[in-house]
């Protein structure tokens, strides 16, 4: 097969491109997501705890 | 003066004082100096108070001509961390949405200081929002982050980053920090002072910032066991302008404890051998055995089995995501310096009230458990933190490897644990660990802390950690 410059070029093209493209960044990290799986593991942890009924929330500090 | 003053205690400097070897007006000035100068090395500065310190530290002087002594902590200059409101000035509260806030009142443990006859030289930095929302790197301040000044490459701990720094740089004779769950005793573990976590409701919170009403305490580190006495003496009492004052005053009185042999010390011998990192254990061994020495006996001891870290981890969130749900709604969080805070935050605001709840209905089964363990024990001994400082750049959320499946988790949670039990701790400096300083903590009972202190006292005598000092190069 005879190769033009045209024939070469457009082969080539694609890699050019591919070149010139900047690099996709990488994706920040989703730190809601991160935040709200922290405090689904905090609740899944906290609700193997077995809490009698009559265990009122904690809110004095007595010696 | 000599580099000698910057480093001496609070009685010693007050001992000086009133022999006349200098005025308060001299000091105040000698370490305003110091302060200004030293403290942007470790991002330690949010605020100079120098102008209005002198004009108290000239009354002071009077009052000491006159041979009006008002006790230990007349003519000390102090630090106070920044989320500690004085009328008509900045508080930042460590964070650029509240860069140019302003409150027209005086939080009153400044107010009692300042009756005390203490001068406050300056606001000190601290992580933003003192960590609300679950700060992952220790730049998460408006002032950068902190630095220990044993090395400058390596994290002063958080979130009373300056004042940490601060005391240990011998800029401030001690300063007021504050606590949620950690945020004394970590940056006096990692900063080389002693750190005093006071009992929950012991001293006031007004105008300081809320991120946790249920877990909040404000407390001292300072350069002895006995500052922090002198100083807790002065700050604690009750409030009504503080709902969760306990309505206790304190009294310091070292000389009356209990004989070191009657004493009941629980620890973990896991947290020594095998917890801590290795460059840390020999100087965790040895405080064992100074404590040995003294006489008291220590007993082998487990925390009850509760999850610590989910109980502190969902209170914290749902109380702070409810104080600054404002700054969430104005989109203003988002200026914070770590953004992991401002996503925090938001998701917090999403956890249900059943799991708040359940989680303060746990900490009351685990408050009846730990009744039960200090039926037995009259103090708990733990590494402050089982390493020293982290590098300034590295994640504080990087996981080490993962720790044997049978490894019994000992003293691990101690922090969060005695913060949701309203306990008072202290942390002593007890080594060095590849160049940096390493603590161990007392943790009591509620309203214990003149056993802690009487202990600390006597570690001290037998120890000469917390005379160290870091070389500031000019």
């Amino acid at each position: 097969m005879k190769l033009t410059r045209r024939t070469v070029l457009a082969s080539a093209l694609p890699a050019l491109a591919a070149a010139q493209t900047p690099p996709t960044p990488a994706a920040p990290p989703d730190y809601l997501a991160i935040s709200a799986a922290q405090y689904k593991r905090n609740a899944d942890a906290l609700a193997k705890v077995a809490v009698p009924m009559d265990t009122e929330p904690a809110f004095h500090f007595k010696p | 003066m000599t580099d000698d003053i910057f480093y001496a205690t609070i009685t010693e400097l007050n001992a000086k004082l009133r022999a006349g070897e200098f005025s308060a007006v001299e000091l105040t000035k000698a370490f305003a100096e110091r302060l200004n100068t030293f403290a942007p090395r470790f991002n330690a500065l949010a605020l100079p108070l120098t102008t209005d310190a002198l004009k108290s530290a000239k009354a002071v002087d009077g009052d000491l001509k006159r041979e009006r002594f008002r006790g230990p902590l007349q003519g000390i200059p102090f630090g106070a961390k920044d989320l500690l409101s004085v009328a008509n000035q900045i508080t930042t509260w460590g964070a650029k949405p509240y860069a140019l806030q302003k409150f027209d009142y005086t939080a009153t443990v400044l107010t009692k200081l300042s009756q005390s006859g203490a001068l406050l030289i300056g606001k000190l930095a601290m992580v933003e929002l003192a960590g609300g929302g679950g700060y992952r790197i220790t730049g998460a301040s408006y002032f950068g982050p902190g630095k220990t000044p044993w090395n400058t490459d390596y994290w002063s701990g958080g979130s009373s980053s300056g004042s940490g720094s601060a005391v240990a740089a011998g800029l401030v004779p001690f300063a007021l920090g504050s606590e949620t769950s950690g945020s004394i005793l970590t940056p006096a573990a990692f900063c080389g002072v002693t750190g005093l976590r006071p009992t929950y409701g012991l001293v006031s919170r007004y105008g300081a910032m809320a991120l946790s009403w249920t877990l909040d305490k404000i407390g001292p580190l300072c350069r002895s066991a006995e500052d922090c006495g002198h100083v807790l003496q002065a700050i604690a009492g009750g409030d009504l302008k503080d709902p969760g004052s306990a309505g206790k005053g304190f009294y310091y009185s070292p000389e009356y404890h209990r004989e070191w042999k009657d004493l009941r010390i629980g620890y973990a011998p896991v947290d020594f051998s095998d917890w801590a990192d290795e460059r840390a254990r020999p100087a965790f061994n040895a405080a064992l055995e100074v404590f040995r020495g003294m006489g008291v006996t220590l007993v082998e001891s487990k925390l009850p089995d509760f999850p610590y870290g989910a109980m502190t981890g969902t209170i914290i969130a749902a109380e702070g995501a409810s104080i600054f749900e404002p700054l969430v709604a104005s989109g203003q969080v988002d200026q914070l310096a770590d953004p992991k805070q401002a996503a925090g935050f938001r998701a917090a605001l999403q956890i249900p009230a059943k799991d708040y709840l359940r989680a303060m209905r746990v900490r009351t089964l685990a408050q009846q458990e730990f009744r039960k363990l200090y039926a037995d024990l009259d103090a708990i001994l733990a590494p402050s933190r089982f390493g020293p400082a982290p590098n300034i750049s590295d994640p504080l959320d990087a996981r080490g490897p993962e720790p044997p499946p049978d490894r019994a988790p000992g003293m691990t949670a101690l922090i969060p644990a005695g913060n949701l039990m309203g306990m008072p701790a202290l942390s002593l400096p007890c080594g060095f660990a590849a160049g940096l300083p390493v603590a161990v903590q007392l943790c009591g009972m509620p309203f214990s802390e003149n056993l802690l202190l009487s202990l600390g006292k006597e570690f001290q005598t037998r120890t000469d950690w917390h005379r160290k000092r870091p070389t500031l190069a000019t």
